[in-house]
């Protein structure tokens, strides 16, 4: 029934994880995997035998994705799984752990819902935008498969091609400096107080708004949409949990940086970092305004290519150090779990991830009504946020373990009293 | 599309109340029709979650995917991952019990013997051999090394607590570290497919088995010759892993020690 292109049926063919892979399976259990989805909502709905066949055809393409993972002495590794991934329909919550025995040893699961087609992948194998390369190529397969031509170019991979050596690179490893050592100080955040509920009650706020109107009110206020989001998260938290009251710990977003765009890397694995905006409420009233121009002055002055060089030799520096590396693998787990629950998550209330706009080839556009992109529920924060651009749609979407929603009727009410149009959309 | 007043915001779902403030939505289209699909919506919780579901019934039932013709989301849930372990737990209570009853007794009636230790340390080794396997699932080869090496410091403190030198060190331990690379050896033979995981723990055996050279180098032991013995065991099981699994091994020794 499945066909495949081409089988590497090369026994040497394995990977070291990279950088920003390693801390996933520490930090990774039941509750949390460490997983997140892409999506794409098609104008028709989806044919599942169709789709495994597309999933069989373009998976040899991306064999960093192609995997299994096993445990070494020191460190864990990439695997390569000859078997097919399989398709499955889609089921609740999303963006739950995947399991091992669960897709022929994959970590990644695509799955269909009516019209849309989602890929939810475990964060070890690779980041938001090499997971949207991937989709972006099913996708393609998937068109290809049903008859609507060949498509190319906008990052999607011609799958009869052999894949390049710079797309399955560890690129932290090749642009990393090692003479800067970590220096890892930073302020425990303000948490989001509310109500949790258990992983599989995971809530999610969809709130989809107008990419124009929305980029003209940003470029209104002279900043970027990450910028503006990430200021009204801030200020939207500030009015419903903290307004006018001292709190000593600051606000804090953390948005992770696509290092493709400072770097010129090509790889499909992770390759991001993160720049945390904070903001320190000390008893006065602040305005959104104000908010807003500190954001977009902190933002300019973090993503610097120095800095974020500096960010990503400093994990690079930490993992290559001969202590750490001859640790066995049990003595690592304990060690980097218990250090990101000392830090990881304390170190900023919300998380906002912009994917950016997806760009497609033209004639696949008519078949595409949107992208969707979601994170999973966090380990010790409540909410996180997403935000991805396809043409005319932009999706503005809280992932949240809390019953608790002033946070997001703040923020989608203030974008609605801004004159924006939104539309919601919940699970 | 339904529209709410208060938030001034488009709900793209039939339902009959706001989902951010739960104020009554407007709208023309469906305001009867979603009726009964949206009831459970209004709850804030996520409809079908695994308490109010019988546990087995949702994991396949792939035809109950929408709940309402316009949802978003599948209805389906799998089953929460978490499972309350009773058997782990009353064994555990119970070792708990025992242990530290010994140890009141011993301190009470305390004759310059802290006997409840050796209760406790082999309460402990059961654990470590037995409890954790079973309940952490762990796989055969891991089971042995495991095994091997706790029952080898478990000799050894036996042989250290009772002071009765000369049996643990000297011809248990290196006679434990042959069988055990004994027996992964006859389950790679028996287990063709899945020799590459097993030939990971064969070379940590391998290389435990020559650890009791290093015992007798130090003068921890009394007889030499099954230390020996054991070494050689050793040097036999990976000369023939280097003839008989050729390049797979080294590649796969490769992936598996990577520093």
């Amino acid at each position: 029934m499945v066909l495949r292109s081409k089988t590497y049926k090369d026994e040497s063919n394995w990977y070291k994880l990279d950088n920003a892979a390693k801390i996933y399976p520490a930090i990774s259990g039941p509750g949390s995997g460490s997983v997140f989805r892409v999506a794409v909502q098609l104008r028709q709905d989806v044919d599942p035998q169709i789709l495994q066949e597309a999933l069989a055809v373009t998976i040899p393409r991306f064999p960093t994705l192609a995997v299994k993972m096993k445990r070494g002495l020191f460190w864990y590794f990439f695997d390569a799984n000859h078997e097919t991934p399989r398709v499955t329909v889609e089921k609740a919550p999303p963006c739950r752990a995947v399991e091992v025995d669960e897709n022929n040893g994959f970590l990644f699961r695509v799955s269909y819902f009516k019209k849309r087609i989602s890929l939810e992948i475990f964060h070890a194998l690779t980041d938001g935008t090499g997971a949207m390369v991937f989709l972006k190529t099913l996708t393609a397969q998937y068109l290809t498969l049903l008859g609507h031509g060949l498509f190319s170019d906008e990052g999607i991979l011609d799958c009869e091609a052999y894949p390049s050596i710079s797309e399955t690179e560890d690129s932290f490893g090749k642009y990393y400096d090692p003479r800067i050592k970590s220096k890892w100080k930073e302020e425990k955040a303000y948490h989001v107080r509310g109500t949790r509920v258990s992983p599989e009650n995971l809530g999610i706020v969809h709130g989809i708004v107008p990419t124009d109107s929305f980029r003209k009110l940003v470029r209104e206020s002279n900043t970027t949409v990450t910028g503006y989001i990430a200021a009204l998260i801030i200020y939207s938290i500030y009015r419903t949990q903290l307004h006018s009251r001292i709190y000593n710990s600051p606000v804090k977003i953390s948005i992770p940086v696509n290092l493709r765009n400072y770097f010129p890397s090509r790889t499909v694995r992770n390759f991001s970092s993160y720049v945390n905006v904070g903001i320190k409420f000390t008893g006065e009233d602040r305005s959104f305004e104000s908010i807003l121009e500190q954001v977009t002055e902190t933002m300019k002055d973090e993503l610097k290519q120095a800095k974020l060089v500096e960010k990503i030799s400093a994990n690079v520096n930490a993992e290559r150090n001969i202590l750490m590396r001859i640790a066995p693998l049990v003595l690592k787990n304990v060690v980097l779990r218990t250090a990101y629950n000392a830090f990881g998550e304390k170190l900023f209330t919300c998380s906002l991830s912009n994917l950016g706009r997806i760009s497609v080839p033209e004639p696949m556009r008519e078949f595409i009504e949107r992208f969707e992109f979601l994170l999973g529920p966090p380990v010790t924060n409540l909410l996180n946020s997403t935000v991805c651009t396809f043409g005319e749609t932009m999706m503005i979407s809280f992932t949240k373990v809390m019953y608790e929603n002033d946070i997001e009727k703040f923020f989608f009410r203030f974008l609605a009293e801004k004159g924006i149009d939104v539309t919601i959309e919940t699970n | 599309m339904k529209y709410c007043e208060k938030c001034k915001v488009k709900i793209d779902m039939e339902l009959t109340r706001c989902p951010l403030c739960s104020a009554v939505l407007t709208g023309s289209d469906g305001a009867t029709a979603g009726e009964h699909g949206t009831m459970k919506q209004d709850g804030g919780e996520v409809p079908g979650a695994p308490k109010d579901r019988k546990p087995g019934g949702s994991s396949d039932d792939t035809g109950d995917v929408s709940r309402a013709e316009d949802s978003k989301y599948p209805a389906a849930v799998v089953e929460a991952a978490y499972k309350y372990n009773f058997v782990l737990r009353l064994f555990l209570f119970i070792s708990v019990v025992i242990s530290s009853t010994c140890l009141l007794i011993n301190i009470l009636t305390f004759r310059g013997v802290l006997w409840s230790a050796y209760v406790a340390g082999t309460l402990l080794y059961v654990w470590i051999t037995v409890g954790y396997p079973v309940f952490a699932k762990r796989k055969l080869g891991q089971i042995i090394v495991l095994n091997t090496i706790a029952t080898a410091i478990y000799v050894y403190s036996l042989e250290l607590a009772t002071k009765t030198q000369g049996w643990g060190l000297t011809y248990v331990t290196p006679f434990l570290f042959i069988a055990s690379t004994l027996f992964i050896t006859f389950v790679i033979l028996l287990k063709r497919l899945k020799w590459r995981e097993y030939a990971v723990y064969q070379t940590i055996l391998v290389i435990m088995g020559f650890l009791p050279v290093i015992f007798c180098a130090v003068g921890l032991v009394t007889a030499i010759w099954p230390s020996i013995f054991s070494a050689f065991y050793s040097f036999l099981t990976v000369t023939g892993m280097f003839i008989f699994g050729d390049k797979k091994y080294k590649d796969e020794l490769i992936k598996r020690f990577h520093l």
